[in-house]
């Protein structure tokens, strides 16, 4: 299939993972991959910022990574509630709750969501990384709650929420409750359910994300190339939504 | 500008596919037709279901009402083939519920009660049926990693223990075993296990491994649909850094030839 659309990917990390190894998880590597899959732009964070204490240590280093990969665009990882990351002074930054434990309707999230809206940044928000049932013992991580997200996105009508690996249900439920939130299609979608959300709320409120290299890229990729969705709302999802997001 | 890759279309241009989802289910009436709809636009050959509403297992008629709208399903959609699903410990009423359905062709195999350990004795009266009958035997297993995940699931070890007994019939350990870093290897020794890939697990690695720990011919692709869609679990076959062959074999053919199902189209 040759095609004029762009693809980004708005969700995919480089780096190890504390708990099973990876492949792809260096810049050359992900960038090969995701090139061999259609994707020209991959928007990537540290997945040693989300386990180290010096975040600002490990987003630099992958800032490093990727410095001359014009395609390769860094998204730092944030935690609000720790008193040496200094906030988020980027337009883009990636919030991880389900492994830093705050809630996004509380003190030190809202003021950071606050500042994200008046700065006109975007934010993307894990919700988890992998399925809790697979999680590490010694790591134990929650997916992030749902509520507290729908009253951000509230509050800060002007902020936009990209929600990654967001299940099924979830996605149902921010999109049904918020205007200004747009989710990822990471994880495993029941048959149906692209085309339901694009007849339900358009096809400008959902990206493509792939959560590589965590997961496999034809996942996430084979649910919309393959969704029974007209043609333009395939290029809006694919990559359309996020140029438009994201400058 | 790169190609957009469709794997699926690729794959479909390069080789003669067949998909055989090992592992489906019905929720409700209405299912079998979003499975058959979905199967027929994705050319999918053969879809194998069981039904996982209805699970009380105490009432004789409960048990039977799954699997009796399996058999409505099955009957009227030449792409379903069932499993009858029961509980091995309720004794004869499983027995009785495996000889009232599986004397269909469109009946393939037996799906084991999820939190019933596989290596229990009482499952062995089921596994006679299965292995006189000539029938494969579906068993869910999952080796939970954290304390998030909630009832007992049988683990991949009892299957494996199960397996040892009963070396003639073809066992299929569902979802890799849930845990799959671990859960091939610990049925790797046992040689009429195969391990389905189905679920909501779209983890980078997890078919590589599953090849690694058995072989491919005893990998099988299975969806889990309709909760979650055939297309993300195409999906990990196609992505898996295997040979082009072996992902053909996972997607249809290894299936079709342990539950000897003819082509379809």
């Amino acid at each position: 299939m040759k095609s004029k659309t762009i693809v980004i990917d708005s969700n995919c990390y480089l780096g190890n993972w504390p708990t099973r190894r990876l492949r792809h998880n260096g810049a050359e590597s992900l960038r090969r991959l995701a090139r061999e899959n259609g994707v020209q732009k991959c928007l990537v964070s540290s997945l040693e910022a989300i386990f180290h204490r010096d975040r600002t240590a490990a987003n630099r280093a992958l800032e490093v990574e990727i410095s001359g990969m014009d395609d390769m665009i860094p998204v730092p990882i944030v935690n609000p509630a720790s008193p040496i990351d200094g906030g988020a002074s980027g337009r883009l930054f990636r919030l991880v709750p389900c492994y830093h434990r705050y809630s996004l309707s509380k003190e030190p999230g809202l003021q950071l969501l606050e500042d994200a809206e008046r700065r006109d940044a975007t934010v993307f928000v894990s919700l988890r990384m992998r399925d809790s049932r697979l999680s590490h013992p010694l790591i134990g991580a929650r997916p992030a709650e749902i509520q507290p997200i729908i009253d951000s996105a509230s509050s800060f009508p002007g902020l936009r929420l990209i929600i990654n690996n967001a299940k099924a249900r979830e996605i149902e439920q921010i999109l049904s409750a918020t205007d200004n939130t747009y989710l990822g299609c990471e994880w495993s979608l029941p048959i149906g359910f692209v085309k339901s959300v694009v007849e339900s709320y358009g096809d400008g409120r959902l990206v493509f994300g792939s959560n590589a290299p965590l997961h496999y890229y034809q996942c996430s990729l084979l649910q919309i190339l393959e969704a029974d969705i007209p043609p333009r709302s395939r290029e809006m999802i694919l990559g359309g939504n996020m140029a438009s997001i994201s400058g | 500008m790169p190609k957009l890759d469709s794997g699926l279309r690729t794959l479909r241009e390069e080789t003669d596919l067949r998909i055989v989802d090992c592992h489906a289910h019905l929720w409700s009436e209405a299912d079998a037709r979003v499975l058959v709809d979905e199967a027929n636009r994705l050319r999918i050959e053969r879809v194998c279901v069981s039904c996982l509403s209805h699970w009380d297992w105490s009432e004789e008629g409960n048990a039977g009402r799954g699997n009796s709208l399996v058999r409505s399903a099955v009957q009227d959609n030449p792409k379903l083939l069932g499993y009858v699903y029961v509980d091995p410990t309720v004794g004869d009423m499983a027995l009785k519920q495996i000889d009232e359905y599986t004397g269909m062709p469109p009946f393939i195999g037996i799906k084991l009660w999820i939190s019933c350990r596989a290596n229990d004795r009482r499952v062995h009266p089921v596994l006679e049926r299965a292995s006189s009958s000539g029938l494969v035997v579906l068993a869910h297993a999952w080796r939970r990693g954290s304390r998030l995940s909630k009832g007992y699931q049988t683990l991949p070890s009892e299957v494996a223990d199960l397996a040892s007994s009963f070396p003639e019939v073809p066992i299929i350990m569902a979802h890799i075993g849930g845990d799959w870093e671990n859960g091939a290897l610990e049925v790797a020794d046992a040689e009429n296990v195969a391990v389905d890939t189905c679920g909501s697990i779209n983890e980078s690695g997890m078919i590589e491994s599953a090849v690694d720990a058995v072989g491919s011919a005893r990998v099988l692709f299975g969806s889990d649909a309709p909760s979650s869609g055939y297309l993300p679990n195409i999906g990990k076959i196609i992505s898996a850094e295997i040979p082009l062959k072996e992902k053909v074999d996972i997607l249809g053919s290894n299936f079709a030839r342990l539950a000897g199902i003819a082509k379809h189209r």
